[in-house]
């Protein structure tokens, strides 16, 4: 065995089960070509139930304006905005994945970056659903386009945050819908020429665009993917930083921080990964894949978790000092009295924020808590709920007295047509991943077929002979004569 | 196997730089030109707050002229029919075309690849224009499916 293929004994197997290319084809497409079970339906259509009524609440807003959120003059930004952020940070994780550990080679991606992909377009889907219906007179939307027009032609904004937004919300969104499909064609034409009928032959077809498996076709497609990674790496990053920047930019007290840009990129992970652990313990226990979503996956994740999670908490604690040390009255007063005094009015938010996002992922250093599955589950939504205050901390507790105390906003709690739009939402992200789950492979089947002979259990077993082999017979076995 | 690299990763700076040129040119245009603005007593040329967007182009560009290149590189679309030797392939089997012409001994070539230990060989006539652009007319291929290993 040549060194090259060479991996160490602790990191654990990738693939288990002593998989040959053959079941590995079988186990993936299996829950694809099989009818969808109840599970599925049950959970279908409770996500379809609350997309509907997601539909209907913003249905109301658009009919009887923005009126029908409790927003206020004060208070412009409330739950829409928090949403957005929350969302456009789950939609981290998935390019993240499929990107950046691409780069730096790391073989545990390809069991989960389908699915974290995916996850991540629909979450940018749910995100880009309320700055455009915030608007209002949502018919009016394109104006954020520059496009020539009768008004001057009156340009956008170019200097503004928001409009950097509109370019890196879109633009990553169809970069991340371009590398997802990309690495989706092979496995499409999988399903092709598995499909025994004729609407599948037709849609597998249609869909894997005549990809053939032909060694150009590969080396094409690894080329791509490869400088597509290269791009969406530093995309991944702006696009947090830019959605920070709506914040930073400004000066209201809470917001004008410079350290909002990697903290938000962190934050974004952390949620992103939450989320990723969420789906795939579901996923991998109702579709049968807990041989290629492993424990060691789970692992690797909720070290990331731990990681990003922290890197949080010193960012709350780095902008509460800065806030006392910048000796600005105002800053030190959304901190101090908005925030961390628990008797203000939003006080609960910050310390739920500060208990889910930097204090319980501390049980991570635990192996035996990374490795229980319970637990990881547990504490990826807690971990999501955390995050969503961080946003309405961020948002909320900073507008609510602002520079001029008679404009003060009284108590802002949400209308139901608000929460029906979140929840919404959310039927929408859990619509498309139970479609997405049904018709299309969840996990890269080409990729775990490319670590198989590396981290496939039954081909680690063989290398342990070369673990334990000693360095004399090792040098003896490989030296050059 | 000898196949020389493939340039896509050129084609995709040249897209990357468009998008950087556009976006820089577009905006100049637009905010020193066009129409300008005062936003706040700044500079009409503002340079540093359009970096957001310049970069943001650039990756866009660069991202769906290297994805439309691939499709038209390996002649990929939603419908295209191609001919595929075997439905194997996409699953657990590697398979190898080889082209005959007029002067190929086909029966010498099978002869050959069996005792190099192919699992099947079959040899199959294709019709023009099968491949993009890469066979003659009069062409005979066939392919050697070989066992995974």
């Amino acid at each position: 065995m040549s060194l090259n293929r060479y991996e160490s004994q602790a990191r654990g197997p990738l693939v288990e089960g002593s998989k040959d290319y053959r079941q590995i084809t079988e186990d993936i497409c299996r829950p694809v070509e099989a009818k969808p079970s109840t599970l599925w339906w049950t959970g279908f259509l409770i996500s379809a139930a609350l997309l509907i009524f997601g539909i209907v609440s913003v249905t109301m807003e658009v009919i009887y304006g923005v009126g029908q959120w409790n927003l206020n003059k004060t208070i412009g930004w409330g739950w829409d905005i928090t949403n957005f952020v929350w969302w456009v940070g789950i939609g981290h994780a998935g390019t993240l994945i499929s990107a950046i550990l691409l780069l730096f080679r790391q073989g545990w991606r390809t069991g989960v970056n389908r699915a974290a992909e995916a996850m991540t377009i629909f979450a940018v889907m749910c995100a880009g659903q309320f700055p455009i219906w915030h608007m209002g007179r949502v018919w009016n939307a394109f104006f954020v386009m520059p496009y020539p027009n009768t008004r001057g032609p009156l340009w956008v904004n170019f200097n503004s945050p928001l409009l950097w937004d509109v370019f890196a919300i879109s633009t990553y969104f169809t970069v991340s819908l371009l590398f997802w499909y990309a690495g989706l064609l092979p496995d499409l034409a999988t399903l092709r020429d598995r499909a025994k009928v004729k609407w599948r032959k037709w849609f597998y077809g249609m869909a894997s665009f005549g990809w053939t498996g032909s060694t150009k076709h590969w080396q094409r497609h690894e080329a791509l993917s490869l400088v597509l990674a290269g791009l969406a790496t530093p995309l991944v990053l702006s696009v947090h930083t830019i959605v920070s920047f709506d914040f930073a930019t400004s000066i209201v007290p809470g917001w004008h921080t410079t350290i909002f840009p990697p903290y938000f990129v962190a934050g974004a992970v952390f949620s992103g990964f939450a989320m990723v652990q969420t789906l795939l313990l579901v996923t991998r226990k109702v579709l049968n894949l807990e041989e290629y979503i492993t424990i060691e996956h789970i692992d690797v994740m909720n070290k990331v978790i731990i990681l990003t999670g922290s890197i949080v908490g010193i960012a709350y604690l780095t902008e509460l000092f800065m806030a006392w040390y910048s000796a600005v009255p105002y800053e030190w007063f959304a901190f101090k009295e908005n925030r961390v005094n628990l008797n203000s009015p939003y006080g609960w938010s910050y310390w739920i924020m500060m208990g889910c996002n930097v204090l319980s992922p501390q049980i991570f250093w635990i192996k035996k808590m990374r490795r229980n599955i319970l637990v990881t589950f547990f504490m990826s939504i807690l971990v999501n709920i955390g995050m969503w205050f961080e946003r309405f901390v961020i948002i909320v507790t900073s507008v609510y007295r602002d520079y001029l105390p008679s404009s003060w906003s009284t108590y802002y709690s949400p209308t139901l047509w608000e929460v029906g739009f979140f929840l919404g939402t959310i039927g929408l992200f859990f619509t498309c991943y139970f479609l997405f789950s049904k018709y299309f492979p969840v996990i890269a089947i080409a990729e775990i077929k490319h670590i198989l002979k590396r981290n496939g259990d039954n081909f680690k077993e063989a290398m342990k002979t070369e673990e334990e082999e000693s360095l004399e017979a090792f040098e003896h076995a490989n030296a050059h004569h | 196997m000898g196949q020389k690299d493939t340039d896509l990763h050129i084609a995709g700076f040249i897209y990357g730089i468009t998008g950087t040129a556009t976006a820089i040119g577009f905006i100049t245009w637009a905010l020193t030109v066009d129409w300008q603005l005062n936003f706040g007593g700044k500079p009409f040329f503002s340079l540093p707050a359009w970096i957001p967007i310049i970069f943001e182009l650039t990756v866009l560009f660069a991202a769906v002229g290297m994805v439309l290149t691939f499709c038209w590189l390996c002649q990929l679309a939603p419908f295209v029919k191609k001919d595929h030797f075997s439905p194997k392939i996409t699953d657990d089997t590697f398979l190898m075309a080889i082209e005959c012409t007029d002067k190929t001994n086909e029966a010498e070539a099978v002869a050959f690849l069996q005792s190099a230990g192919a699992a099947e060989v079959k040899v199959e006539h294709r019709e023009t224009g099968w491949w993009f652009g890469t066979y003659d007319k009069d062409t005979v291929k066939f392919g050697k499916p070989v066992p995974e290993v």
